[in-house]
């Protein structure tokens, strides 16, 4: 049954690893799974976001825009991972787009089923705690860097006078 | 309204009370000859020995004569069974027609309410106030003569009996009624005294359930379902205890009554025994004076019953009559017909010290202004306050508490409801619609009185008939089903015009991507003309061509009869159509005795009960820890919540046999269960391919054996339109692939590209208004309900056109291009528009600023510009 096929690919994905198999299968059987062709835009930057998607099968780019609007390709992803899961969390609306390289097939989890998977799983809950805790303090090492930086060049600047 | 029930009924049933008060002593004299003569037959025919009687001079032998007397009998038995049917029906008819006419007037005066009583009042009040409370006062009104008159006459004819025969026997037969008559009433008040309580808690409670069901979904959010349930509890138990002591009171009086009744057969005992005894009474007056009081008992009772019967009608009614007077009700006069359609209302508008003071509170204080009737005024208040009222005032909806507004040489107050309705066009945030179709909501403007002869809509018999019991109950005659529409007051002369007109305001504000959306989308069946089905049709083509064109990969699965269509249910695939009474392909299928043999015979009955077997075993396992209430269940199993248990059940029976252990019944329930599976929604792999071409042979067999006539199933047929299909499936002719969910808004463009190439995208528009709008526009999103309140307006062209905040809903970029196309439209004629977003003032000609209950500015926009400026930052 491709449901169940779905339900153990998304044992693979970190976040959703400590459900049991039985909740994996609900979640698979009351998600729509979709086809995208080469090119097809999983989503916008600036629109709503109103659901996660877990890829099943090929690879995504994820584009943002440089400061005159140009786009410009930020990463990729593969199988197995989530996308879209900060912006669901914060409410806030897309931050990048999300673009299909060649077929990519996906599951597409709507933001309340999302919400109900961390609120009703401590273990899902711990891993996005973990996450999150995991960027926050690489953004610190890397604000930290700039600032370390930029103190650099006032203090060159200083120097000049 | 007449204050106590009695003057109510004198009014409207002086001679029917008097005819059935004429009836009731005509039957009498009938009702004592039925008992007179089974006397005569057993004392004179039967037991008179065997002589001859004389009959209006002739002889007859004592069989003749005790047949005689028996058909006598016989006649009157039928008589009096007649008259009694006359009468209970005469009766009946008059409670009923009194019943319709104070629900009407009810009905009636709630449309005359004053505008701001409706904010301390709910429906959930107000309905079983017309509807359930009334109820009781249709069968008093027609006994509440005819009764007492009735019983009355017998207790005196009785009474007077017993009087004839003894002085002080009648004494003591009525020795007991002073009593009765000073202590019941007493009781009785008290009784009504809580009867009273009784149906307040009870309003105070469907008030309650309705605000439940309005507020259902915070109910849920909020988890308040215990809360709320204790309340309702704490009221069901107040009436309960009311309703407690109510019986113990009435069952108290009643006991009083027959303990009382009991005790005069005393006084006959001891006094008329006594008199007996010493000689002055015969023992034989003594019998009589019994057998009477016997009589005496019955109607007696039957006026104490009326009595506590017509005290709490006399409750009911003064309780109703209360809530239906409120102050300020609009005269009946300003509501009236005119024989002539209302003139223009032109003229300058002015208002003169306008103050408007409501629970003491001043809304608008003093404001004084005149509005040219070619001008557009905008109104703006930094907080909503005063513009509001103010608007409302302008459209009559609120009565100045002082001041006045004139039109041109008329006071707006005293304008009859036909001027201000029609040629005022009034809409705000908070304007309602009906539940009926969008084309009956757009079109409610127009419908101000009948246009055609009511005959046309109903056959004329009938008609008549329902216009006389109409008169008869002092309802309206008009006939509700008779073209209302009058297409001359939204300006045009002919259908061609109207429509386009209606498309004019349409596309003014917007609707007619929102119509076209709705008229694709829809399942429900909206009535598209044969010429444009037509059209559909030959697009089919076309539009799939188009869409492989800029999409790749099979977006769109074609509905080929000689194919298994992945997208559908099996059930759609085994029909292949949609049944022509309109109800689900399921109930055809379960319904149809052929479907069962068709099935058994290419061996689907088995291998889809298996089927069912092995989804009924995954939806117990997925499902049951998801909570019963979970939408989850509606959207994706393919079992109820309520059902798991029984399948759990099944399951169990089931065991190694497989589904020949099951019964009948239960293996019909799995069959029913595999007939949800679409393979390509559910992604169960479990219509295999050998199974795939089972089902598209059954598919024939069925079509073959049901006829492709479509007398009972709509086939899908490429090359005609199908009405079981949303106007979009008609177009593709196919599903849109679940795995291609995504596309569908693409496609929906694609769609109505070709649409607007091929001229089709206005006859779908139009034939969008056909959608439901759901109660209250339920069906409808906030920002079309909006457009279309707005639209109605519009389309009815009126002299002074009101828009309060009316757009609220929708974002800062639509709004101004509505507002500026609007501004467009009334170029000439007037236009006052209430808004928050003082961006939009300087487009007006004359703006008006509040603040609080004051009127700060009121000049031209440019003459303001620096204050706009200001409110602006």
């Amino acid at each position: 049954m491709a449901v169940q096929n779905e339900a153990q690919q998304l044992k693979k994905v970190p976040l959703l690893s400590s459900l049991d198999t039985r909740q994996l299968k609900l979640l698979a059987f009351t998600c729509e799974v979709f086809d995208y062709a080469d090119q097809d835009y999983l989503f916008h930057q600036g629109e709503a976001s109103d659901c996660v998607y877990v890829i099943l099968e090929g690879t995504v780019e994820i584009i943002g825009s440089d400061q005159d609007g140009q786009p410009v390709l930020l990463a990729t992803s593969s199988a197995n991972t989530l996308i879209g899961e900060m912006a669901v969390l914060s409410g806030a609306s897309r931050t990048a787009s999300v673009r299909a390289r060649g077929a990519v097939t996906t599951i597409r989890i709507p933001n309340e089923r999302f919400i109900e998977l961390i609120t009703g799983n401590p273990q899902v809950a711990l891993h996005v705690m973990r996450m999150l805790s995991t960027k926050l303090a690489a953004t610190s090492v890397h604000a930290a860097d700039l600032q370390t930086r930029l103190d650099r060049l006032a203090g060159d600047g200083a120097g000049d006078c | 309204m007449e204050k106590s029930i009695y003057k109510y009924i004198l009014r409207h049933t002086t001679r029917d009370q008097v005819w059935l008060v004429l009836l009731t002593a005509a039957s009498m004299p009938l009702v004592y000859y039925s008992l007179e003569i089974p006397k005569l037959i057993i004392n004179k025919a039967i037991g008179g020995g065997n002589a001859v009687f004389s009959l209006f001079g002739y002889e007859v032998t004592q069989i003749q004569y005790l047949l005689l007397l028996s058909f006598v009998f016989l006649a009157l038995v039928i008589i009096n069974g007649g008259m009694k049917y006359v009468i209970n029906v005469y009766r009946g008819v008059l409670g009923e027609r009194m019943l319709r006419r104070f629900r009407y007037t009810l009905y009636s005066r709630v449309l005359r309410f004053p505008l701001p009583h409706f904010k301390n009042l709910s429906g959930g009040e107000i309905i079983p106030m017309v509807t359930a409370e009334t109820e009781p006062l249709g069968g008093f009104i027609g006994d509440s003569i005819a009764l007492p008159v009735m019983q009355g006459g017998l207790l005196i004819t009785y009474l007077s009996f017993i009087f004839v025969q003894d002085f002080w026997l009648g004494i003591a037969s009525i020795a007991l009624y002073p009593p009765q008559i000073y202590l019941i009433p007493r009781l009785q008040h008290k009784v009504n005294q809580l009867s009273k309580r009784r149906v307040q808690n009870v309003r105070k409670l469907s008030d309650r359930i309705g605000e439940s069901v309005s507020g259902i979904a915070d109910i849920h959010a909020n988890d308040t379902g215990h809360f709320e349930r204790a309340d309702v509890s704490r009221r069901l138990g107040i009436i309960f205890t009311i309703r407690n002591e109510i019986y113990r009171r009435k069952f108290f009086i009643k006991f009083l009554n027959n303990f009382l009744a009991q005790l005069t057969p005393f006084f006959f005992y001891s006094i008329g025994g006594y008199l007996v005894v010493t000689n002055q009474l015969s023992l034989g007056a003594l019998v009589a004076v019994l057998a009477a009081y016997k009589d005496i008992a019955p109607p007696w009772k039957e006026l104490l019953k009326f009595y506590q019967i017509s005290e709490d009608v006399k409750v009911k009614y003064a309780q109703i009559i209360e809530q239906f007077a409120p102050h300020g009700m609009t005269e009946p006069a300003l509501l009236e017909v005119g024989t002539q359609p209302p003139q223009p209302l032109t003229g300058e508008i002015r208002a003169s010290r306008l103050r408007y003071v409501e629970e003491g509170a001043t809304q608008v204080d003093d404001f004084d202004f005149s509005l040219g009737d070619d001008r557009h005024s905008a109104i703006f208040s930094q907080d909503g306050s005063a513009s509001d009222e103010l608007m409302q005032l302008l459209a009559r909806l609120l009565a100045p508490t002082s001041g006045s507004i004139q039109v041109g040489d008329a006071d707006l107050q005293h304008l009859p409801e036909a001027v201000t309705g029609q040629r005022i066009g009034y809409c705000s945030a908070a304007s309602r619609l009906f539940n009926a179709s969008i084309r009956d909501n757009l079109y409610y403007g127009l419908k101000h009185q009948p246009q055609t002869q009511a005959e046309t809509a109903m056959e004329s018999n009938e008609r008549r008939r329902a216009i006389k019991e109409a008169l008869a109950s002092g309802n309206s005659t008009q006939c509700s089903e008779a073209e209302w529409m009058d297409i001359r007051l939204a300006g045009a002369a002919d259908q061609t015009e109207f429509t386009r007109i209606v498309h004019a305001v349409i596309e003014c504000v917007e609707l007619d991507d929102d119509l076209l959306t709705l008229a694709l989308r829809t399942t429900e069946a909206i009535d598209i003309p044969a010429e444009l089905a037509e059209r559909i049709v030959t697009l089919r083509d076309q539009l799939i061509d188009r869409i492989n064109s800029v999409e790749s990969g099979a977006v769109v699965e074609p509905l080929d009869a000689g194919k298994y269509i992945h997208n559908l249910t099996v059930e759609e695939n085994l029909l292949f159509g949609s049944p022509t009474d309109g109800g689900s392909a399921a109930e055809f299928l379960a319904a149809n005795p052929l479907v069962g043999e068709i099935l058994q015979r290419t061996g689907l009955r088995q291998a889809l009960g298996d089927i069912g077997l092995t989804l009924a075993g995954l939806m117990v396992e997925l499902f049951s820890d998801v909570p019963d209430d979970s939408e989850l269940f509606d959207q994706f199993s393919f079992i109820q919540a309520a059902d798991l248990p029984e399948y759990r059940q099944l399951l169990a029976e089931v065991g190694s046999e497989g589904t020949a252990a099951l019964s009948a019944e239960q293996r019909a329930k799995l069959l029913a269960v595999s007939f949800q599976l679409c393979p390509a929604r559910h992604r169960l792999d479990l219509i295999t391919p050998p199974l795939q071409e089972k089902v598209v042979a059954a598919r024939k067999a069925l079509m073959d054996a049901l006829g492709t006539d479509g007398a009972h199933i709509r086939f899908y047929d490429r090359g005609r339109y199908n009405r079981g299909m949303s106007v979009q499936e008609n177009l593709l002719f196919g599903k849109i692939a679940y795995a291609k969910g995504h596309l569908q808004p693409r496609v929906t463009e694609i769609i109505k590209d070709t649409l607007k190439h091929t001229g089709l995208h206005d006859k779908i528009v139009l034939a969008g208004l056909n959608c439901p709008a759901g109660a209250g526009g339920s069906k409808l999103s906030a920002v079309v309900r909006q457009k279309l309140t707005l639209a109605r307006q519009l389309l009815k062209n009126p002299d002074i056109l009101i828009i309060n905040n009316a757009l609220s809903e929708l974002d800062g970029k639509r709004f101004a291009r509505i507002l500026e196309r609007i501004i467009e439209l009334r170029r000439g004629r007037n236009l006052i528009w209430a808004l928050n977003d003082p961006a939009m003032l300087p487009k007006f000609d004359r703006v008006l600023i509040a603040e609080q209950n004051k009127l700060l500015h009121d000049d031209s926009a440019e003459a303001l510009a620096a204050v706009i400026e200001e409110l602006r930052r």
